[in-house]
């Protein structure tokens, strides 16, 4: 039985890390003064009201679903290693969320930048290289945090604080803006652009730059070279749209993506000038490639896939 | 599969044997002479048959790096390595004069590697010769109606190979039976997953 202003939490994780997430979940509302958890772990036959899971084929990542109405209503992505304050901040939006069923996911607080905040720059960006912008720093007020070469997709960090763009925008404290420039300051190598732009349209997910999508014929001009770094349900998303245009439905449908990472994707490639949209002619949607290679060969690849990749020391 | 190859391709100087080297385990058997075709490229040493490099993988596998050699009269040997090749990894040098004329050269001799989706473009010195810079070569293949990676590159930094690398082996999966989660994973994908996590 939970106690009024509790929640049920499962975790769909390996025993090990159960220890371990369950400990964090006790420490994130012990650090933040909570006297009374929140969060009660569930493994009963009940529905609990969220779960942890770990993401399938990615152990840097761990995932908070919100439950309602019988199936998940939002992810909140974590990344190790998580910080206490990170993990209470994603646990009190869930709550805010199971406290707010049927309102709209959008009237939930978040801790740094915001979905506008994230939209506001890249429109701004799209702006800038529509006018053959390249050379912009990312200033917090008149201060550059950032050097980015969009022609060399070369990111360096003008301030020692700076180690990665996810901090800096998850700290949210900083109003941030482009800013054009006739010669880059020079700083420490970082990151390539594209990096920061597929970082805001995470953030941005639904309030992205993307056109209502439901009668469009979405299409790739060009490979994101970007997915290497995200999330194992984009390879499917590539599949289906290597051969053929699709529609943001069929991709949702066939990708076990949720909307808001497939907004993630979408706007990560309309940013990165990877995605062509248009609309919907019924000859050129065709079925999903049939030339594959049979099936007793794809574990064999992927087993030497995975193997050479552990050799080389890429993460999976 | 156990001794899969991967290609790697490209004009002269456009850093094959770099490429090679900064993931071999072994240094490169390289079979580099006096460059005598200094209208082609001023480097002073240039490979004439194949670079050579190994990965050893799993328990007793190995990945077999090959190095192309540049040079148009060897365009010949270009498809043969590449056929049952694990991948090509096509090197351009935009320092040269008209890289997007070098790249339809590789592009037309490895077609099939494309279709198969088994093949990446590096693009290497855009630092210092920024044009054609990357949506030019976007326009280009999408011109032709190919969908291939195209990353800016410096293959001196092993993390850039590494990347390279990666998305080919991301475009290979694409092709492959996708697993969205919660399918079974085979006895030795989940040893290297468990492997994985005890390291950790």
């Amino acid at each position: 039985m939970k106690a009024e202003g509790q929640y049920r939490i499962r975790l769909d994780v390996s025993e090990h890390r159960r220890i371990l997430v369950a400990s964090m979940i006790d420490a994130a509302e012990r650090h933040a003064g909570v006297l009374t958890s929140h969060w009660a772990l569930s493994d009963g036959p009940l529905e609990p009201d969220a779960s942890m899971v770990c993401d399938s084929a990615s152990t840097d990542r761990l995932r908070l679903r919100v439950h309602a109405d019988g199936r998940i209503q939002r992810e909140l992505l974590l990344h190790w290693p998580v910080r206490s304050s990170e993990l209470f901040a994603s646990l009190n939006q869930a709550a805010l969320l199971l406290n707010n069923r049927g309102g709209s996911p959008s009237a939930i607080p978040t801790t740094g930048m915001t979905a506008s905040d994230a939209h506001v720059l890249l429109r701004d960006w799209r702006r800038l290289r529509r006018s053959n912008q390249y050379r912009l720093t990312l200033c917090a007020g008149e201060r550059p945090l950032l050097a980015v070469d969009a022609i060399t997709d070369r990111v360096t960090s003008l301030s020692p604080n700076i180690r990665r763009v996810r901090n800096l925008l998850e700290e949210g404290n900083v109003s941030l803006r482009w800013r054009t420039e006739s010669e880059l300051p020079a700083g420490k190598p970082l990151c390539r652009s594209t990096e920061v732009l597929w970082l805001l349209a995470e953030v941005s997910a639904g309030q992205g730059l993307l056109p209502e999508l439901e009668h469009v014929a979405i299409s790739l001009r060009g490979w994101p070279a970007e997915v290497v770094h995200g999330l194992p349900a984009w390879t499917t998303v590539l599949k289906l749209l290597r051969r053929a245009p699709a529609t943001a439905s069929d991709l949702l449908e066939r990708s076990g993506c949720t909307p808001a990472e497939l907004h993630w994707f979408l706007n990560g490639c309309l940013c990165s000038g990877y995605l062509r949209l248009g609309p919907i002619l019924a000859s050129e949607m065709q079925p999903l490639d049939a030339s594959r290679p049979p099936v007793s060969q794809v574990g064999h690849f992927r087993r030497a896939l995975t193997a050479i990749r552990h050799a080389l020391g890429i993460p999976a | 599969m156990n001794e899969p190859k991967l290609v790697f391709a490209g004009t002269m100087g456009a850093g094959k044997t770099t490429a090679i080297s900064a993931i071999s385990e072994i240094p490169p058997i390289s079979t580099d002479v006096a460059n005598t075709d200094l209208d082609a490229h001023a480097k002073l040493a240039t490979t004439v048959a194949l670079d050579y490099g190994e990965v050893t993988f799993g328990k007793n596998s190995k990945l077999r790096l090959y190095g192309t050699p540049g040079q148009d009269r060897f365009d010949f040997i270009w498809s043969l390595l590449a056929r049952d090749a694990l991948g090509v990894i096509l090197l351009v040098d935009n320092s040269r004069p008209a890289p997007l004329t070098d790249l339809n050269q590789y592009l037309d001799a490895f077609g099939d590697a494309i279709e198969q989706g088994r093949l990446v473009i590096g693009v290497g010195r855009m630092e210092e010769f920024p044009l054609p810079n990357l949506e030019a070569y976007l326009e280009h293949l999408d011109a032709r109606q190919l969908l291939v990676p195209v990353i800016p590159v410096d293959v001196r930094r092993r993390e850039d190979v590494l990347l390279l690398i990666e998305s080919l082996f991301r475009q290979i999966e694409c092709l492959l039976e996708v697993t969205t989660g919660g399918e079974p994973e085979d006895d030795w994908s989940e040893l290297v997953r468990t492997a994985r996590e005890g390291s950790e």
